[in-house]
């Protein structure tokens, strides 16, 4: 039967432990022989673990990486672009955009009417000189033109 | 890796160099085979790149690095390619490994690197993904108990097992063969 102690020996080793429990085990392997065994093979295989052969990527590896990183970042500048033209974006923006216009253009003739309402009332107004002056002459457009002028005048 | 998440591609390429080893490191390990490692390695790193935005400066780079890695390699065992695609003339394969050191069968002497790295990968494949993951990341990469916990998004409580346990495997797997016997089944 394995000593209840037992599974604390590897967090034992790598100093993964409470200094109490450190202190706890310690003393521990002074008295269990099957501890003391453990902790030597465990030992013993962390340390032969860092004669193991090392391992790295080709340069074929590390250029595909890096090109297909390149590839990504274009994509997704393209991809967020193309991404206006989802339906979930773009009707609500044509929308936004439509409304938009609607105010503007319906603000437009507003302003024109007015105008359109000035020039009238003021070719009314010049009508109504006119017939005020009666026009026989072409001094008469003169007096008419200054009309407001000289009922202005005391 | 705030700069690789803003674009910069020169900032990932120093990423990929400084880390390129530990990553490459992990994947054979983790899936035992150099090919397949490789194609590993490739996903990590552009796994890494997409989900660099995640990235938040008060974690520590190697270990969002590993939780990454370690997703993959997850990944990858769930879809069993490596499982199904192994064949028997790898080297890491059990039968081989058994054969050689019974062929070399020198009680007194240690093991060669080929006989360890044999002796390792067998063990590393009976092990369980995650106890393969976090020995993985405690032997090879040093990293502490804490990180692995999050890389594995596991408490410490259970990553400490984990490793004991894996530790314990190979341990015995190393003595067995040394010893020239058929391997012995963990306490733990």
């Amino acid at each position: 039967m394995s000593c209840s102690n037992a599974g604390e020996l590897t967090a034992y080793l790598d100093r993964e432990l409470p200094v109490f429990q450190l202190k706890q085990i310690e003393s521990h392997l002074a008295s269990c022989r099957e501890c003391r065994s453990t902790e030597r093979l465990l030992r013993k295989t962390v340390v032969r673990l860092a004669e193991l052969p090392a391992f790295e990527l080709s340069n074929a590896t590390r250029r595909n990486v890096l090109s297909q990183v390149d590839e990504a970042a274009n994509r997704s500048i393209g991809s967020r672009l193309k991404a206006l033209w989802r339906p979930q974006v773009l009707f609500p923006s044509l929308g936004l955009a439509l409304a938009v216009i609607v105010l503007v253009i319906s603000r437009e003739p507003l302003e024109l009417r007015d105008a359109r309402l000035f020039e009238v009332g003021a070719n009314l107004e010049l009508a109504e000189d006119y017939e005020v002056v009666g026009l026989s002459s072409l001094d008469d457009l003169e007096v008419v033109q200054h009309l407001h002028e000289l009922e202005g005048a005391p | 890796m705030l700069k690789a998440a803003a674009g910069e591609k020169e900032a990932f390429a120093a990423l990929f160099d400084r880390y390129q080893a530990s990553v490459a490191r992990f994947a054979y390990r983790f899936v035992g085979d150099k090919a397949r490692a490789e194609e590993l390695a490739q996903e990590i790193f552009l796994r890494l790149y997409r989900s660099a935005k995640r990235y938040r400066a008060s974690a520590k780079f190697k270990t969002f690095l590993f939780r990454v890695a370690t997703n993959c390699c997850l990944n990858e065992v769930r879809r069993w390619e490596y499982h199904v695609s192994r064949s028997i003339t790898e080297p890491g394969d059990p039968s081989e490994i058994e054969s050689v050191a019974a062929d070399n069968a020198r009680p007194d002497q240690s093991l060669d690197g080929l006989e360890l790295e044999a002796a390792v990968g067998a063990a590393l494949r009976e092990m369980s993904p995650r106890e393969r993951a976090a020995f993985a990341m405690c032997r090879f990469e040093g990293m502490p108990y804490r990180e692995i916990a999050v890389a594995l998004s596991s408490s410490e409580a259970a990553v400490k097992s984990l490793i004991h346990r894996a530790t314990l495997a190979v341990a015995r797997r190393i003595e067995t063969l040394e010893a020239g016997t058929e391997p012995a089944r963990s306490p733990a």
